[in-house]
């Protein structure tokens, strides 16, 4: 019989109304295969949790599948544990590739050395979308655990092979700078501070390279070579900001000498003999580069560009207000912007325009106070709350609702921007985790509700058993005895989970109040400056009036 | 020192006391910025309390998932039915199921893509549980959805016996064996019913 198009649907239906009869076959014990095949399915198809709770008492439980749901439900050490017990078991892709993820779920969590530990399982069997990650994940790891000299090494030998991977390359720079190998760490950030870039990402490594490097160069003395570097940055990027500050900065500074740089790179061929062959020959014909004998080092010495500053003190501070100037106009909840309002009226004072310079610095008064009113006041606040009894359930999960849900003021009452805050990864590590946690209040609503409606019918069963036979059954005592329990299990539970987002939220205000106290003191110290430079001012203005003024 | 030096150098003196912002940018590499020292070890606390919780979490679901399956199907009445698919059954697109227990409609499901592809992956759907009598019961499965691009139907009929305890019934779709006269195999998609006893 062959069924194809509707007319099966007529035919199909006609056939199962014979009757099928008893298809039943008997089999002893795969009922902890299908559990584990249901919390399998429910993995895919539930949440993590869901599926956590099936694999109990199963075959699966211990699995690659449980393995993967441990790590969905963030239960990283779990996780970690079950894989370690089936290191010697197929499909050894798989679980190359949860060991992958694993290293990368105790990067987010802030903990490398845990990562590296699960990196360093990825051994065998490594999927290529994997292979394309390794080396700078490894590196990257190693520089956040404190091993620059290791991080360099790993990330030289992938840069190798990888010379795309731009993070790698920047990351190298940073490494080699750490572990004290100046010259060779400033030759590749330069290479990625010079770099083309098509992408926003791309760009903004550039400017964060040459950042980077111009204050470092700064720190040391070195103006003339920080003024190239800063002035390589665009005016438009993230990092702009800083840019203009420090170039301001630069202008002032000693020009200091001139700074080399090294670029090493690991090159297969000296001579491509295919570059030898001429041109007319099929590609296929030459020879490959492979063959053209070892890889050996190239090294390339080179000095950093030389920008000359001003030949004379006015030049110099006329130059400073350039970009001070331009800076003092943006929005002065960004620290850099703050220091050069405090820099901009110093600048004038310096050139001895003291109208201009008394304006900069009214300007910056105006501008600074609220600032710090708000700081201060904020401080005191985050010092002063204590726990809130439970913590709010917003539906709304998003890092700044979390963020300022947990420091119970409004976005506007914020005097830094909110992405510094949340830039840091210990907030974002404390934050995916409230999200996680404050789901399960719902949860735990549910489960109280449930328990009540259970309840019912075991208590009815317990009435009818004492009527008739003035005993209780121990199958029904047991029932009554667990709900029992069940309850003040999860009353329990709320307390310590309102506890733990408590000191979750404790956290986020300690490390906002840490963030609010640094940007007092900057702010302390520029409105110190820009009040001395004022009485500066008016006591040259009184000295001059006195000696105008003497007869 | 020249003149110019010299002048270089007081600008430099000049410079007020200031806070410098580039010592904190200073070898910053691509990564959020790390927890101080200080607030590190309340981090790692905070980690291990949020682990533990959910730990509890679970372990406290687990409890009260054993407490109402005691409660509601008592072991010697608990019958729970599974939905699965062969690994060979690969030319069939399954769009819904329905269930019924003694001429009763019990459970109607309609499949998403995403668990489609969880039973193609050798899960097991939990399509039914209940607490039902020991003895004979009807049950009649229908289905549907695409058989090579077609519509296709179908209804099947099984007689289970459900003895005293635990028991699951397994209904695994997969390719049926039906040779026509020329000796081809015509089979298409059927329901192989299967019980076992279940844990305790």
């Amino acid at each position: 019989m062959t069924v194809s198009g509707p007319a099966a649907l007529g035919l199909c239906v006609a056939c199962a109304v014979a009757p099928v009869g008893a298809a039943e076959a008997l089999r002893a014990a795969p009922a902890e295969e299908l559990h584990g095949a249901h919390a399998q399915y429910l993995h895919q198809t539930g949440t993590p949790h869901d599926a956590l709770l099936r694999y109990r008492g199963t075959r699966a439980a211990g699995g690659l599948t449980h393995a993967r749901s441990l790590l969905a439900a963030g239960l990283l050490e779990q996780a970690h544990q079950t894989l370690q017990a089936l290191d010697d078991q197929p499909p050894a892709t798989e679980r190359t590739r949860l060991w992958f993820e694993l290293a990368r779920a105790w990067q987010q969590r802030g903990a490398p050395e845990q990562a590296l530990t699960a990196l360093d399982r990825v051994v065998i069997m490594i999927p290529d979308d994997i292979t394309d990650r390794l080396g700078g994940l490894r590196g990257q790891l190693q520089l956040a655990a404190g091993q620059p000299e290791e991080a360099a090494a790993t990330l030289r030998r992938w840069i190798d092979d990888h010379d795309d991977d731009l993070v790698a390359r920047y990351n190298l720079g940073v490494a080699l700078v750490r572990a004290g190998r100046n010259e060779e760490g400033a030759g590749e950030l330069n290479e990625i501070g010079r770099m083309d870039a098509d992408t926003a990402s791309a760009r903004a490594l550039r400017d964060k390279a040459n950042l980077v490097l111009a204050f470092g160069f700064l720190e040391l003395g070195q103006g003339a070579t920080a003024r190239g570097l800063f002035k390589r940055i665009r005016l438009d990027g993230p990092f702009s900001d800083k840019a203009l500050l420090g170039l301001g900065w630069s202008e002032l500074a000693p020009d200091g000498e001139p700074q080399d740089l090294l670029l090493l790179r690991r090159i297969r061929c000296l001579e491509d003999p295919a570059r030898l062959l001429p041109d007319s020959l099929p590609v296929l014909r030459r020879m490959p580069r492979e063959s053209c004998g070892r890889p050996r080092m190239f090294r390339d010495r080179d000095e950093f560009q030389w920008e000359d500053g001003g030949e004379t003190e006015e030049e110099r501070y006329r130059r400073a207000l350039r970009p001070w100037l331009e800076l003092g106009a943006r929005n002065a909840d960004d620290v850099a912007v703050q220091e050069a309002l405090m820099a901009t009226g110093h600048a004038f004072q310096q050139l001895a325009a003291s109208q201009r310079a008394e304006t900069a610095y009214a300007e910056a008064l105006d501008r600074l106070l609220p600032r710090r009113q708000a700081t201060r006041e904020l401080l005191d606040r985050l010092s002063g709350s204590g726990a809130v009894a439970e913590p709010r359930r917003s539906a709304d999960t998003a890092p700044e609702a979390r963020l300022l849900q947990s420091l119970d003021v409004e976005a506007t009452a914020l005097p830094v921007p909110l992405a510094d805050i949340l830039a840091r990864q210990d907030v974002q590590t404390i934050i995916t985790d409230m999200n996680d946690l404050s789901m399960n209040f719902d949860r735990l609503d549910r489960w109280q509700q449930q328990v009540a409606e259970l309840e019912q019918p075991v208590q009815r069963a317990v009435f009818r058993e004492v009527l008739t036979s003035n005993t209780l059954p121990p199958r029904l005592a047991q029932r009554r005895d667990r709900l029992r329990a069940a309850v003040e299990r999860i009353q329990t539970t709320r307390s310590q989970l309102t506890a733990t987002l408590n000191r979750h939220a404790d956290f986020l205000r300690g490390q906002t109040h840490r963030i609010l106290s640094r940007r007092k003191a900057f702010l302390d110290a520029y409105l110190a400056q820009i009040r001395r430079g004022r009485a500066a001012l008016f006591d040259t203005a009184a000295a001059g009036a006195s000696e105008g003024g003497a007869p | 020192m020249t003149s110019s030096e010299e002048s270089r150098k007081s600008a430099f003196m000049n410079l007020p006391a200031r806070p410098f912002i580039g010592v904190t940018l200073a070898l910053t590499m691509v990564a959020a910025t790390a927890a101080e020292p200080d607030a590190e070890s309340e981090l790692r606390a905070l980690d291990q309390a949020t682990q533990n919780l959910k730990l509890e979490m679970l372990d406290l679901e687990a409890e009260l998932t054993d407490l109402e399956q005691d409660i509601n199907y008592p072991a010697p009445r608990r019958w729970t039915v599974f939905f699965t698919v062969d690994p060979a059954m690969t030319d069939f697109t399954l769009d819904a199921v329905e269930l019924s227990v003694d001429g009763t409609v019990v459970a109607r499901h309609r499949y998403t893509d995403q668990e489609r592809a969880a039973l193609s992956d050798q899960g097991a759907q939990q399509l039914f549980i209940a607490g039902i009598d020991p003895g004979p019961h009807r049950v009649r499965v229908r289905f549907d959805g695409q058989w090579d691009g077609q519509p296709y139907r179908r209804e099947q009929r099984f007689t289970v016996d459900k003895p005293e305890g635990p028991r699951l019934l397994e209904l695994r779709l997969a390719p049926e064996v039906t040779v026509d006269n020329a000796g081809r195999n015509n089979g298409g998609p059927g329901l192989i019913a299967r019980s076992y006893d279940d844990l305790p």
